[in-house]
């Protein structure tokens, strides 16, 4: 053999390429490169054109990229590389430089995949010179002495399954004090890949595919094997024989002992979950027939019949809900099949097939049916009959109950964390852009209520509700999820599910709105939320200020409960804070500086500063660093007049013309003030919460303390509805008193002289 | 401005099948510098570009509430691909500098269809396949030796001669070759599974 002058040939450049080459074939491949420049440019041309290669240098060499949002991506997904990383530090060392490492006997040549439970490595068995895939199970399950054990013995137990649709494991053993299966190589790819590549699979795959697995699982049974966890991740189908093989028996099971016991934490979609290992009671091959109408239901329509917002969700789901009736989705699939899924899905084990041999039966002379229609009748059994399909109403059995359930039997949960953290306490004021004040209130432990004023939503436009409407929601603390849940309702117009939780003193979430109620709510079906607390004065610190805008730079440092490294709050006493709004999003210390100097304002501000203005104290709270905190002494100390501007904001066209309301007292509130329109202003004053805003778009108004007025420039219509509203809200003021700014009186009526 | 993962967590809320969910952080890999790109070769600072970023991905993942997959529908990822790409064109075209103020409703931005052909569409394919290459080649980097990678990168993307390298990592020029094939048809493979998400298969 001269493999050194012979130029490699098609087939080989492809397993060279795929590092499917023996050490010795590789050898030679080298020696044989080093020397053929038309060997080399074939190889190239192999993977890709010139051009190809042209793109991968031009887009990996340029910097060009944002580094920022590099560095942002390197911490977002470092995380998910971690894992392999971590895996490949367990390897032995290894003398051949083209290998990664060492696992036993085995040179690992490769990552083929990973997955909650362990990661599969591409290895060579030196002795039998051929490809391995090599599962590993993760160094922390493997730290647990019961999962370890499990996992070999399961692995065991399979090895002895001999059968064409399981993979089979040759050897399992332990590297490290880490056990693993060694199992046969081949390409090819999982079922969930296919289904995630292509969506719903032709009649004839499903039957096909559907069959293979019943018949692995026929095999697995005889054995006495249970595999616990069928699902299309689980389904592998080969790439070059149209051949199907179930994987990881029993696997499942070592994993749920393994994570459970070390941190609650259990790993996996329950997806594909039975009723009976849902509800955590004890499981047969039976159990796995229904996940198997569950593959089978999922190949007919591309995704999972069962899918909810969380694991919980799809829990009870299985547990207690039919799933949509497949032909709803994919039309093509003929109702026979329909049936026999419904009968592998049913929620009772005993009314299932009671074997996965006879369900494979049953697929096959479906297959010949759908081949040969003519020569091969359907099974009399499933031969047009009247549909059996029992209907489970939907059991509303309380959270709580469903949650003890749930934990009593978590060995089969998936993702969730069963441990006993206490209710973190949420009770209090919260703030944010996109919603009023919100108020929570404990009820009992672990229970809330609250209210919030029902305004505006992520696109900015206020809902369609009467402005009367405060909404009212109940949260409840979830043990399992470590989330409040619970439900919210403005009124009898809206109504929803909201859950949320307290991370770093900041309360986030998401809220669905019911579409049944959605009716003329223009709020999505569902959105983000995100609370901060509101920030407000200590107690018994209130400054002897004099009047106007006197400021005290108190030195007390407040411990606000949501101050971050390297910032402390300060207050500036301040008699009262005229209003003033707007995005409070973008808005930073020195905008806010900005403001003070030039329009006496209010505001607060996110991003590097924190404020707010406590109308109950006259203070203004601050909480930011230490340099912007002199800028504000600076700016309060010097440059404020205490005089309040005369009442000739700037307006704009010459259309509006201006009134000031005296009202006695305004709160303050902020927030997006971009779209806010007189409605929402009126809605806000109209609110027990202190609160105070302003606008722009429509109206421009500005509260100011010392005259306790509030001046509001806008059209005459606008300026009849806030005097209507001011009056029948009883707001302390004196429409009589109100001054009118000649400037721009080019419209009346004035709001007293309105009609009705 | 708030931080992405958790806004990134929270989205992924509205995809409920946990295969499209995996999809989605591979979007978010993929687009999001592919909006900060551009929105910055705009003349936006970092933080409004990361501020757009942030309201294509919201308006995009209000769309996916709408999707149900189907027969006769598009996979999500050609979907999810093909309205990301309507957003950002949008986004960008359609940003003035004072970029700060939240004003326009994204839902607009998504409704309105780009023009396919335009010079904006073409750069966003371009982008987002360059940045796929990027997203591969950080996947499939721990999959190699160092001394692999190095004769991949100092040959195919630094464009050293391999005999050079071979020379100075002590390996013949024929390992060299090998080493970088090997690297480029992993990437490509990496690159080509996600094909759905940066080309334009619609």
């Amino acid at each position: 053999m001269n493999q050194s002058v012979s130029c490699l040939q098609p087939q080989e450049v492809d397993s060279l390429l795929e590092g499917d080459l023996t050490p010795e074939e590789l050898a030679h491949a080298e020696e044989h490169l080093t020397g053929c420049e038309a060997c080399r440019s074939a190889i190239e041309q192999a993977i890709g054109s010139e051009q190809w290669w042209r793109d991968v240098r031009c887009s990996l060499s340029t910097q060009n990229g944002d580094p920022h949002a590099t560095e942002e991506l390197r911490q977002e997904f470092g995380e998910d590389r971690a894992p392999v990383a971590k895996l490949l530090e367990l390897l032995g060392p290894t003398d051949d430089p083209a290998m990664l490492g060492r696992i036993g006997p085995y040179e690992i040549t490769g990552v083929l995949g990973q997955g909650g439970m362990g990661a599969v490595f591409k290895g060579f068995d030196r002795s039998l010179n051929r490809f391995v895939a090599i599962k590993m199970l993760l160094p922390h399950l493997a730290a647990i002495g019961a999962a370890r054990q499990r996992f070999a013995r399961e692995g065991q137990a399979v090895a002895a399954v001999v059968d064409d649709h399981v993979m089979a494991i040759h050897c399992v053993s332990e590297w490290q004090g880490v056990p693993y299966l060694v199992m046969t190589y081949a390409r090819g790819a999982s079922l969930q890949k296919r289904l995630g590549d292509h969506g719903p699979l032709e009649l004839r795959e499903v039957l096909r595919i559907g069959r293979q697995a019943a018949k692995g699982l026929a095999a697995a049974h005889a054995q006495g094997i249970v595999h616990r966890d069928v699902k299309p991740a689980n389904i592998f189908l080969d790439e070059n024989v149209e051949r199907v093989q179930l994987m990881d028996f029993g696997l499942a099971r070592a994993v749920d002992d393994a994570s459970l016991t070390r941190s609650g934490m259990l790993a996996g979609t329950p997806q594909y979950m039975s009723p009976e290992q849902a509800r955590g009671e004890r499981v047969d091959k039976r159990s796995d027939l229904f996940s198997l109408g569950a593959v089978l239901y999922a190949m007919c329509v591309g995704h999972a019949p069962f899918r909810a917002e969380s694991s919980y969700g799809v829990l009870r789901l299985i547990t207690d809900v039919e799933p949509r009736p497949i032909r709803e989705t994919n039309p093509d699939i003929p109702e026979w099949l329909c049936q026999l899924i419904a009968k592998l899905m049913s929620k009772r084990a005993e009314d299932r097939y009671q074997s996965a041999a006879e369900v494979a039966a049953l697929l096959e002379s479906c297959l010949a049916h759908v081949q040969q229609p003519t020569d091969a009748p359907l099974p009399s059994s499933l031969s047009p009959s009247p549909k059996r399909r029992r209907i489970v109403a939907f059991s509303r059995r309380s959270l709580g109950v469903i949650a003890a359930i749930a934990a009593a039997t978590s060995s089969v949960l998936a993702v969730f964390f069963v441990s006993t953290t206490a209710a973190p306490d949420i009770a209090g004021r919260w703030i944010s852009e996109d919603w009023g004040p919100v108020r929570i209130e404990p009820t009992q432990p672990g229970q809330y209520e609250g209210t919030f004023a029902a305004v505006v939503r992520d696109d900015r436009t206020p809902l369609n509700v009467e402005w009367s409407s405060i909404g009212a929601m109940r949260l409840q603390w979830s043990w399992i999820e470590r989330r409040y849940n619970g439900t919210w309702r403005v009124g009898d117009r809206a109504s929803g599910r909201v859950s949320l939780r307290l991370v770093d003193g900041e309360i986030r979430g998401a809220l669905t709105t019911s579409r049944s109620a959605q009716g003329r709510l223009e709020t999505p079906r569902l959105s983000d939320l995100l609370w901060t607390r509101a920030i407000s004065a200590p107690t018994g610190s209130r400054s002897e200020s004099a009047g106007g805008l006197a400021v005290e730079l108190s030195a007390d440092r407040v411990p606000l409960p949501p101050a971050k490294p390297n910032e402390e709050t300060r207050i500036y006493h301040i008699e009262h804070l005229p209003l003033w709004t707007r995005d409070g999003k973008q808005q930073n210390a020195a905008l806010l500086l900005q403001y003070l100097k030039t329009i006496d304002v209010a505001s607060w501000a996110d991003g590097t500063t924190r404020a707010a203005y406590d109308a109950d104290q006259r203070s203004l709270v601050v909480s930011t660093t230490n340099g912007i905190h002199e800028e504000f002494a600076r700016v309060l100390n010097g440059g404020l007049s205490k005089a309040a501007p005369p009442a000739e904001t700037p307006i704009p066209p010459d259309v509006q013309y201006t009134v000031a309301y005296p009202i006695a007292d305004l709160p303050l509130w902020t927030r997006d003030g971009k779209f806010q329109g007189v409605e929402l202003l009126i809605k806000y004053l109209r609110l027990e919460a202190k609160v105070a805003t302003w606008n722009d778009g429509g109206i421009h108004a500005s509260y100011f303390g010392d005259k306790h007025q509030l001046i509001v420039a806008s059209n005459s219509a606008t300026h009849q509805k806030l005097a209507g509203a001011l009056a029948a809200l009883r707001v302390e003021m004196n429409l009589s008193g109100a001054t009118k700014s000649t400037r721009f009186r080019s419209h009346p009526p004035a709001p007293e002289d309105a009609e009705p | 401005m708030r931080e992405w993962p958790e806004t990134n967590e929270s989205l992924i809320l509205r995809v409920k099948d946990p295969e499209d969910a995996a999809a989605w952080s591979i979007f978010l890999a993929i687009y999001r510098p592919v909006v900060c790109r551009m929105a910055r070769s705009r003349g936006l600072q970092h933080a409004d570009a990361e501020d757009l970023a942030q309201k294509v991905f919201l308006s995009v993942a209000h769309a996916i509430e709408g999707w149900e997959p189907g027969v006769d529908l598009p996979p999500f990822r050609v979907w999810l691909a093909r309205i990301t790409r309507n957003a950002i064109v949008n986004a960008v075209s359609r940003q003035k500098p004072d970029a700060a103020v939240g004003s326009t409703s994204m839902q607009e931005l998504l409704n309105e269809l780009p023009d396919r052909d335009s010079e904006t569409t073409k750069e966003v394919l371009a982008e987002s396949r360059m940045q796929a290459f990027r997203w591969a080649a950080e996947q499939i980097r721990c999959e190699f030796t160092e001394a692999t990678w190095a004769m991949f990168w100092r040959t195919s993307i630094e464009g050293q001669p391999a005999a050079a390298v071979a020379r100075d990592l002590r390996r013949t020029p024929g390992a060299v070759y090998i080493a970088r094939c090997r690297v480029m048809q992993r990437l490509k493979r990496k690159v080509t599974e996600i094909s759905e998400v940066w080309s334009d298969v619609g």
